[in-house]
């Protein structure tokens, strides 16, 4: 009887992870459009605006610097009393896993550029250890930064004076479509991310 | 009364930290009772306070915030803890090698008795053998300056 049990179990385990295995496609989020072509109707994706904005090292850093890269971006700033550091936790799992991966990036762009200038950032990203060039720490127009949270990433900051922002991050795909919103000061939502990216980096391999 | 303090003692096995560490088994058992409801309301203020940033493990985060647990500077710098807990960071920390930069925001709000609740917690919590610090002890450290 037990061991029908035991039987049992195992080949629920084993169908609950088959059904898991075959992950669906991400969805595409953002505002898209529709126009209509001589064949038919084109959706127009919500696509991320160019930008250029400057790294740690001093590179500048352009949506070319990740062509050909699936990557995550967050917003944060280098003295922020609350959640940055949980974010950063989380960002450096993903940190961790792809750091060798020259298909994936990070993209931490600081929501107070004016203290935030490239000594600042590389003094925190020495001291996150990170070494390897997948992950910029970007400073700027404040105005930009604001603006590609905003409108381009759809993870709002706001500037009433105390920094407030979302702790999210962004997933974006090689054609620069938002793929998927995590709350990066959540392990398990930052688990959800990891996924997602592995099957997001599958869609490119199984075209 | 009594029944108040078993079901202190309960929550205290059940939510079971080490905290009973040779510090804790040298006090007097006025002290002990003490010691235990400081321990509990430090834990509920680290959360609130500390914890983004020096993580529920005590371990900090890289060379961007120093550890807790394990701290030299802690074990050496009850004063200055006390200190920098109320009004922020003022100057490059030590601790355990490794040089900090002074980022860490003041908490104006506590009073000289969460300071000491506080203390008495990161002091017991991931393997620290600190001690109690009284609300009278914190009352001091915090004039000092
Ligand atoms: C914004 C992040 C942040 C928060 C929140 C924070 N700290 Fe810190 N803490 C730091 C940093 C950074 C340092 C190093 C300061 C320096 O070098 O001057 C530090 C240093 C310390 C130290 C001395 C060094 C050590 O590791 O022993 C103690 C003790 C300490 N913090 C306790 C606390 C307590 C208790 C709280 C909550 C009341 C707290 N901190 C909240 C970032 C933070």
């Amino acid at each position: 009887m037990k061991l029908i049990l035991f039987l049992s179990g195992v080949t629920a385990i084993f169908f609950i992870s088959c059904s898991d295995s075959k992950p669906k496609k991400l969805p595409i989020l953002g505002q898209s459009e529709y126009v209509e072509t001589a064949t038919g109707t084109d959706t127009i994706y919500h696509e991320i605006k160019p930008f250029s904005f400057i790294d740690q090292d001093s590179t500048i850093i352009t949506n070319d610097t990740y062509k050909g890269k699936i990557y995550v971006t967050d917003f944060f700033f280098t003295t922020c009393p609350s959640i940055c550091p949980l974010m950063k936790i989380q960002l450096l799992r993903v940190y961790d896993k792809y750091k060798d991966n020259p298909e994936v990036g990070i993209l931490s762009h600081s929501i107070d550029p004016e203290y935030d200038d490239v000594k600042v950032l590389k003094d925190y990203a020495e001291r996150l250890g990170v070494e390897k060039g997948m992950w910029h720490f970007v400073t700027g127009d404040k105005d930009k930064i604001y603006d590609m949270a905003q409108t381009s990433y759809y993870i709002g900051v706001r500037d009433d004076g105390s920094f407030e922002h979302s702790g999210k991050f962004a997933l974006v795909d090689k054609e620069r479509h938002i793929r998927g919103v995590y709350d990066g000061t959540d392990e398990k939502s930052v688990d959800k991310l990891l996924t997602d990216m592995e099957a997001l980096l599958k869609e490119y391999h199984t075209k | 009364m009594r029944l108040g303090y078993f079901l202190l003692f309960l929550l205290l096995i059940s939510c079971g930290p080490g905290y009973k560490n040779k510090a804790f088994e040298k006090l007097s058992s006025a002290d002990k009772i003490k010691f235990e409801k400081y321990f509990i309301q430090g834990r509920d203020l680290y959360k609130t306070n500390c914890l983004s940033c020096h993580q529920k493990n005590g371990q900090g985060l890289k060379k961007l915030i120093p550890p807790l647990a394990g701290s030299d500077y802690l074990k050496n710098n009850q004063a200055k803890a006390a200190q920098l807990i109320m009004d922020g960071a003022w100057e490059t920390i030590r601790v355990n090698g490794v040089d900090y930069k002074p980022t860490m925001p003041a908490h104006k709000h506590l009073t000289a008795l969460e300071v000491a609740e506080i203390l008495t917690y990161i002091n017991n919590s991931w393997g620290n053998e600190y001690g109690l610090v009284d609300g009278n002890k914190a009352a001091e450290y915090l004039k000092r300056f």
